[in-house]
């Protein structure tokens, strides 16, 4: 029985159990030393307090070195072994094992994907049970954290730079990732779901069914689902924007009606909306950035179908009614 | 040495010439070259900072009550809101307010020195701070073209968000740049002070522990601060003129950037804390009317704070992507900076020992102070613990962790050491029963406000949110600690009542209300403008048996004042 346990979140990898552990060490070593000081405090302020303003000084001891050493040396002690095992733990989280199932990460503002092996990708962590996953993790924009508390696994994500997380769950559950390092306007809404699964055909099935459209649905219909799984919905609304509202990136609702019209750009120059400039603005949209806006929409991961969706869902625009 | 007039003085004859009525006018204070007006206005300047810093914390409590992002205007404002109120606690309110206000006061008294080594850089290093705080301000005005007002680069400035964004940046920026020349120049003046106005008797082992630790501070502020300098205007630079150092996009280095900056803002900490810990010695010592222990200990372990706060600044960057020796050697580090402030803390409390302790306002903040770095510091060993670290870094758990240590202590010593010399400061005694309902209500407020933010940490809330999860069980936490702060709220204005009350209706204040025996204790209160009419004979600033207690001033006289002269 541990009565600290509910100072930490439900212990759901491999590591989990290693940091709370050394967390629950220091926590008792903080306490103790708390208690301690404070008892003595409160002790001393009664025993020793001012009874009437003519008392005379205090006449305690001045020094005394050998409880000083004593309380440089204790401290001490205690200290190196907190460092001993949190170094030893952080290396060995350092460090991903040769079997381990390969995951990149891309982050950006405000979003995640993770591409698998199979060279799908999804917004949401997919995870084998049972087997190492390490993730390879690059940033799009600014620096991201990925963070999930379950897993006491976390770290940067740089632009340009390739970091690493490894763990291994075997519990089947969806936990919660956040990104852990400001990243400006939404960073609180950048969130994703950890999946672990049944089983390893369980994990398996949902593989192959990413990034394809199930039977029977309508490109629109995919479009509008991909609007939200591959981020563009963190900037880009689906609504006539309202007097006076902020918007991070153009309105797809304007564009659907802007087709066929000119469109300004920041360096300029203009260009006739049609279908041939959405897919440019999607393949590199630092091209052509329209005037009001800045350059800051990643490029996304999309196959020829989930293209084919979005470009299908905005051109629909015009003819839906808002929700 | 006789200081006797003062007494007798005080009830028969017109009140002396003090440095309030020197001179009078506005220009005798804009242009003055007296440190003590120009400590009280510094004072002034980063109490109402203090203040709107503090109104910022209660509009992010407000918006936290609930998990959903519905109070602030938008995410922009609410990211604007925590840089402000982190900037200007940190650049504005804390690193100068117990230096550069209450230092500047104190420190010629406790010297017995006529002023500081150089008044005019004293005056020029305000002037920078109110322009560093005007620059830094101005982005409150200052709409960018996602109509927030404010900047939203966090007061860590990481890049490349900082140089990516739209708002204002370059301003706050400059300001900052403005801010650090301000604190600067005041240690630089400090350093010298304390070298050379020393009265010839008084040697370092003789000098009050709060001017070791200003001395160990002031060395910190000229070495640390240009690197910030340095960091700030290569951000302006990338920012203006679009060449690369910390943007990817341009071939620089974001992770450079971390180290550049924290050089600077982990041995800023300490900037923060040790002359908070110098205010403590002092409180701790007179009003326990005893002699301090292991003197030596705590003036050395201030020392050794302001040596080791130098190599610990990977610390906060455990999670950059540093290769695991560097977080090892780090991580390392940084636990030799628990020692010395462990030493303190065992030698304030050894102080208590045997002692003849009155619990007086700025008694009670000094005790606070012991229990809230107590726990700050021992949180800061979880943060120090590489493996730990990792899952806490820059979630509540930090939060907490830094509030406890900069609000719960250094601000708590910074009105613990208010409360202590405003007798002298203003010549006027402030009601006790005020002063000490509104620490409570602070001290209570804050732990309310704080210690939940340790658990909604470590089950996993990240910092910097303006919204989250409704089901990860962090809605109660939030709703504990935004009472908290508005509590706290409370206490801060019964705190302001009660200084209004004392400058109004407060009665005349003794010389030496608490019985102290530093420099400062010896001059009149409020001190002449040139602080002493004699050079005033050095001796040992802990010893108390030299004053006794009088009830007709309501403060210590000398022993050896005669009684006739003194009206009973």
């Amino acid at each position: 029985m541990n009565p600290l346990k509910w100072m930490l979140p439900p212990q759901k990898s491999n590591f989990a159990g290693d940091v709370d552990w050394l967390f629950y060490y220091i926590t008792w070593v903080s306490i103790f030393f708390f208690v301690l000081i404070l008892v003595l405090m409160i002790a001393f302020v009664i025993k020793y307090r001012r009874r009437d303003p003519n008392d005379p000084p205090g006449e305690g001891p001045e020094h005394h070195l050998p409880l000083e050493i004593t309380w440089t040396v204790i401290p001490l002690i205690l200290v190196i072994f907190m460092f001993y095992w949190g170094m030893v733990g952080a290396n060995e989280m350092a460090t991903p094992p040769a079997n381990a199932y390969d995951i990149q990460v891309s982050a950006q503002q405000w979003s995640w994907q993770f591409t698998y092996p199979n060279a799908k990708s999804d917004k949401d962590l997919h995870i084998p049970p049972g087997q190492p996953v390490v993730l390879t993790m690059t940033s799009q924009d600014v620096l991201h954290a990925f963070y999930v508390p379950a897993f006491r696994v976390k770290n940067d994500i740089v632009p340009k730079k390739y970091s690493k997380v490894w763990f291994t769950c075997d519990s089947p559950g969806d936990y919660q990732v956040f990104c852990a390092e400001y990243c400006g306007t939404d960073h609180s809404n950048m969130r994703a779901r950890a999946i672990v699964y049944e089983s390893r055909e369980a994990f398996e099935a949902k593989m192959a069914i990413l990034d394809i459209r199930p039977e029977g649905r309508s490109l629109e219909e995919h479009g509008k689902i991909m609007h939200t799984d591959k981020g563009c919905a963190q900037c880009h609304i689906t609504t006539t924007p309202k007097p006076g509202q902020i918007l991070l990136a153009p309105s797809w609702r304007n564009l659907s009606r802007d087709f066929g019209q000119l469109r300004e750009f920041t360096d300029g120059s203009r260009q006739i909306v049609d279908e041939a400039y959405v897919r440019e603005s999607m393949r590199t949209p630092s091209k052509k950035i329209v005037a009001g806006f800045g350059p800051t929409m990643p490029v996304p991961t999309l196959t020829q179908d989930q293209e084919d969706s979005i470009v299908a869902f905005i051109k629909s625009l015009k003819d839906t009614p808002e929700e | 040495m006789s200081t006797s007039y003062q007494s007798s003085a005080e009830e028969t004859a017109p009140a002396p010439e003090n440095y309030l009525t020197s001179s009078r006018g506005i220009a005798s204070w804009i242009f003055t070259l007296d440190h003590k007006r120009i400590g009280i206005l510094y004072g002034v300047m980063i109490l109402l900072s203090f203040a709107a810093a503090g109104f910022i914390a209660l509009l992010i409590r407000t918006e936290l009550l609930t998990p959903a992002l519905d109070r602030a205007p938008s995410g922009d404002q609410y990211n604007a809101w925590f840089t402000l109120h982190g900037a200007i606690m940190v650049f504005m309110v804390i690193i100068p307010g117990v230096p550069a206000a209450l230092g500047n006061f104190v420190l010629p008294l406790m010297l017995g020195a006529k002023d500081v080594a150089f008044p005019r850089l004293n005056l020029m290093s305000f002037y920078f701070w109110l322009g560093g705080a005007g620059f830094l301000l101005s982005t409150l005005f200052l709409a960018g073209s996602t109509k927030v007002y404010g900047v939203d680069t966090g007061w860590t400035l990481y890049p490349p968000h900082s140089i990516r964004t739209t708002q204002f940046a370059s301003l706050a920026l400059t300001g900052v740049f403005l801010l650090g020349f301000s604190s600067i120049f005041t240690g630089l003046n400090f350093i010298v002070t304390i070298q050379k106005l020393r009265p010839r008797a008084m040697t370092w082992f003789k000098m009050p522990l709060f001017l070791w630790a200003i001395y160990s501070t002031a060395v910190l502020q000229v070495m640390a601060t240009p690197v910030l300098a340095i960091t700030l205007l290569l951000l302006i630079v990338e920012r203006t003129m679009g060449i690369g150092i910390f943007n990817p996009a341009l071939g620089g280095d974001p992770v450079l950037f971390q180290h550049f900056f924290w050089f600077y803002s982990h041995p800023a900490v300490y900037i923060m804390i040790l002359p908070a810990m110098g205010v403590v010695s002092e409180l701790i010592a007179v009003h326990s009317h005893r002699h301090i222990f292991g003197y030596r200990f705590i003036a050395w372990s201030s020392v050794a704070i302001a040596m080791f706060s130098f190599i610990v600044w990977g610390h906060h960057m455990f999670t950059s992507t540093m290769s695991p020796l560097m977080n090892a050697i780090f991580s390392a580090l940084t636990f030799s900076v628990s020692i010395p402030s462990a030493i303190k803390v065992f030698n304030w409390l050894a102080t208590l020992y045997k002692a003849s302790i009155s619990i007086t306002t700025p008694m009670l903040y000094g005790l606070a102070f012991i229990i809230l770095f107590t726990i700050g510091g021992l949180t800061g060993l979880h943060l120090g613990t590489l493996q730990v670290d990792i899952h806490l870094h820059d979630t509540y758990f930090v939060v907490a962790h830094f509030h406890y240590v900069m609000m719960g202590s250094a601000l708590m010593a910074m009105f613990g050491g208010l409360h202590h010399w405003w007798p002298k400061i203003t010549g006027r005694t402030y009601s006790e029963l005020l002063g000490q309902v509104s620490f409570w209500l602070i001290f209570i407020g804050f732990n309310t406000a704080f210690l939940p933010q340790f658990v909604m940490g470590s089950l996993g809330m990240p910092r910097r949110y303006a919204s989250y999860p409704a089901d990860a069980g962090f809605t109660g936490y939030h709703i504990a600690s935004t009472i908290g702060a508005y509590i706290m709220a409370v206490g801060f204005v019964v705190m302001f009542v009660c200084f209004v009350q004392s400058l109004a209706a407060g009665r005349k204040a003794a010389a030496n209300p608490w019985g102290g025996n530093s420099l400062e204790w010896h001059c009149a209160a409020p001190p002449p403008h040139t602080n002493f009419e004699t050079v005033p004979e050095v001796i040992d600033c802990y010893d108390f048996h030299d004053w006794r207690y009088d009830a007709a001033s309501g403060g210590f006289i000398k022993k050896t004042t005669a009684p006739g002269r003194v009206p009973a």
